[in-house]
This record gives structure tokens, C-alpha cells and sequence, in this order.
């Protein structure tokens, strides 16, 4: 089931190229509430932000490698604060590792994408989300 | 056929098959590999590259291995992809594309490397280099292979160099 069109959504990239892509692919699927973050510590402001505004971010697109505070740390971050504890998280990874993917299985991970990916796996991967 | 070319050729097409699908998915172009050759020099003929310092070890040799990949592009090529990738129009070299070749070889890395592993290759990047002009590093007298690609946007070439005995 695709969460609303105007589900309010953050991506979390370092790298331009790819927010702008993921930002394209997202708007193709109809989804305008969109804001971007260049990692995840500048993410964990926005989300703090957008919580004490009274308007949570609803699904968090993340990738996993990033200076600062990684996708991985990001998500243990938001997992442990009760504004976000059950926040859809996608996970943007260049490799399927098994053994990544058990470690952010187990830290509430809600799904994963593996670069390189179409509009459409996006979109599939979003709708196995529970919203 | 001698064991480094047996060697290097096993090490190359991973990025060969990835580079194919990266290039179908995300920048929706088939790729059509031309023959490879041994480089003459160092200097990319491209203008815009993008390098990756690979090293791992070839476990079924456990002898460590160095690598570099780097894709070259034609500024006009680069442009006519990135327009592409961002599917909007991009007229000139800036900061709203320079980082998309970096990408591109992290994602054939990143795609390469459950075929690497699956013949023995474990891999780790070192580095990665934007928008350098050669395999800094590389003595000139050092065995790259260039792989000449075509795609829907121009030409642009592949370059692989791998060795288990030198340091890089």
C-alpha cells in the first residue's frame, strides 16, 4: 500500500547527484513534501527541527555511506528518540552485503535499495513499507 | 595466454558486467565495449575522469592485490549523461554534475563486487579521484588496459590496472 501524496519525506545524501535523482524519482511518483539533507548530522537537525515544529518527518530515504554521521548511525539516532522510533527508514546502499544488511535489519531498518535502482524498484521498495 | 592476463582478465569483466548495468539503470544507455588495449602513457584521453583506488586480497592466491579503475569521458559525453542522470539539461562542467562520475564508479564497485567476491577477490576502497588527468601513482611504465565504450551519449573509456606485486 503507497504511503499519501503528501507524506512529508526526508533524504539524507552527501552526494548532490544523488539527491537531485532520488528527489526527480520521488516527484515522478507524486510526492512533493520533499526536503534534503546532506548528512546525517545536519538530518539530525532537520528532524529535531521538524519534531518541535510540531510536523515529524514521516519517511527518512537515507544513504548508508556518508562523512560525518552515516546512514547506519542516523538510524540508530532516530530509533532511540520517541518522535521517530517507528519512522519508515529506507536504506540507499552501493552493495548488498549480508552482514550490512543484518546490522541495520536490527537496528530498525524498514527496507532496503542498493544502487544502482530505477523510479520503479524505488517505488516498489517504498510500497512494501508499512506506513 | 599468460597468468597476469589470466589474472587480469577474471579481475576485469565484474566492472565490465557492472558498468553495463549501472549505465542501463541509471543513465538508461546500453553500453558497447570495443576491444581492449594495452595504454601507451598514463594520461586519460578523456576530460573528465574519475578513479578508484582498489586493493583486497585474491584469496584462492592469498596474494594482495592493488587496483585502480577509472572511467574517461569526453567533456561533451560527460555533459550528455549527466543530462541524463539528473533529467534535466546540463550545458556546461559545474558543481551541479561534477560529482556524478564519482557515483557512477562507486555504484560499478559497489555492483562489481559479489562477482569479485564470488571469484575470490575481497575488496576495499582505498580512494576515490575526481576530475584527475591520470593513474597518479603509476609508474608510466605500469600495465593499464583502456577499454574503448560507446553509448547513446558518445565515447568514453574504461581503464583497468591491477597488479599482486606492486605497491601503488
Amino acid at each position: 500500500m503507497p504511503p499519501k501524496a503528501d507524506i512529508k519525506i526526508l533524504i539524507v545524501d552527501d552526494k548532490q547527484t544523488m539527491r537531485k535523482i532520488i528527489k526527480g524519482m520521488l516527484r515522478d511518483l507524486g510526492y512533493s513534501d520533499i526536503t534534503i539533507s546532506n548528512n546525517g548530522a545536519l538530518a539530525w537537525t532537520e528532524l529535531q527541527e521538524a519534531s518541535q515544529n510540531g510536523k515529524p518527518f514521516e519517511f527518512i530515504i537515507s544513504d548508508w555511506s556518508m562523512p560525518e554521521m552515516n546512514g547506519l548511525e542516523l538510524l540508530k539516532k532516530i530509533r532511540s528518540d520517541d518522535a521517530y522510533k517507528t519512522t519508515p527508514f529506507l536504506m540507499i546502499t552501493a552493495e548488498a552485503e549480508q552482514s550490512k544488511v543484518l546490522v541495520a535489519v536490527k537496528a530498525g531498518v524498514s527496507n532496503f535499495i542498493v544502487k544502482p535502482f530505477t523510479t520503479k524498484i524505488l517505488s516498489e521498495k517504498i510500497n512494501k513499507i508499512n506506513f | 595466454m599468460s597468468s597476469y592476463t589470466k589474472q587480469f582478465t577474471i579481475f576485469s569483466k565484474p566492472f565490465i558486467d557492472a558498468a553495463k548495468d549501472v549505465f542501463e539503470t541509471m543513465v538508461f544507455t546500453s553500453l558497447k565495449t570495443g576491444k581492449p588495449i594495452v595504454k601507451k602513457g598514463l594520461q586519460s584521453k578523456g576530460e573528465v575522469s574519475t578513479y578508484l583506488k582498489i586493493s583486497g586480497v585474491h584469496n584462492p592466491t592469498k596474494k594482495n592485490y592493488l587496483a585502480m579503475l577509472s572511467i574517461s569521458w569526453p567533456k561533451e559525453t560527460y555533459l550528455k549523461l549527466s543530462s541524463a542522470m539528473l533529467m534535466e539539461e546540463i550545458t556546461q562542467y559545474n558543481d551541479e554534475c561534477s560529482d556524478i562520475g564519482e557515483e557512477i564508479i562507486k555504484m560499478i564497485l559497489g555492483n562489481a563486487k559479489k562477482d569479485l567476491t564470488g571469484l575470490g577477490f575481497s575488496s576495499y576502497v582505498d580512494e576515490s579521484i575526481n576530475n584527475q588527468n591520470n593513474m597518479q601513482g603509476l609508474s608510466k611504465d605500469s600495465h593499464v588496459i583502456e577499454i574503448p565504450i560507446e553509448c547513446s551519449y558518445g565515447k568514453m573509456f574504461m581503464e583497468i590496472y591491477y597488479t599482486d606485486a606492486l605497491e601503488l
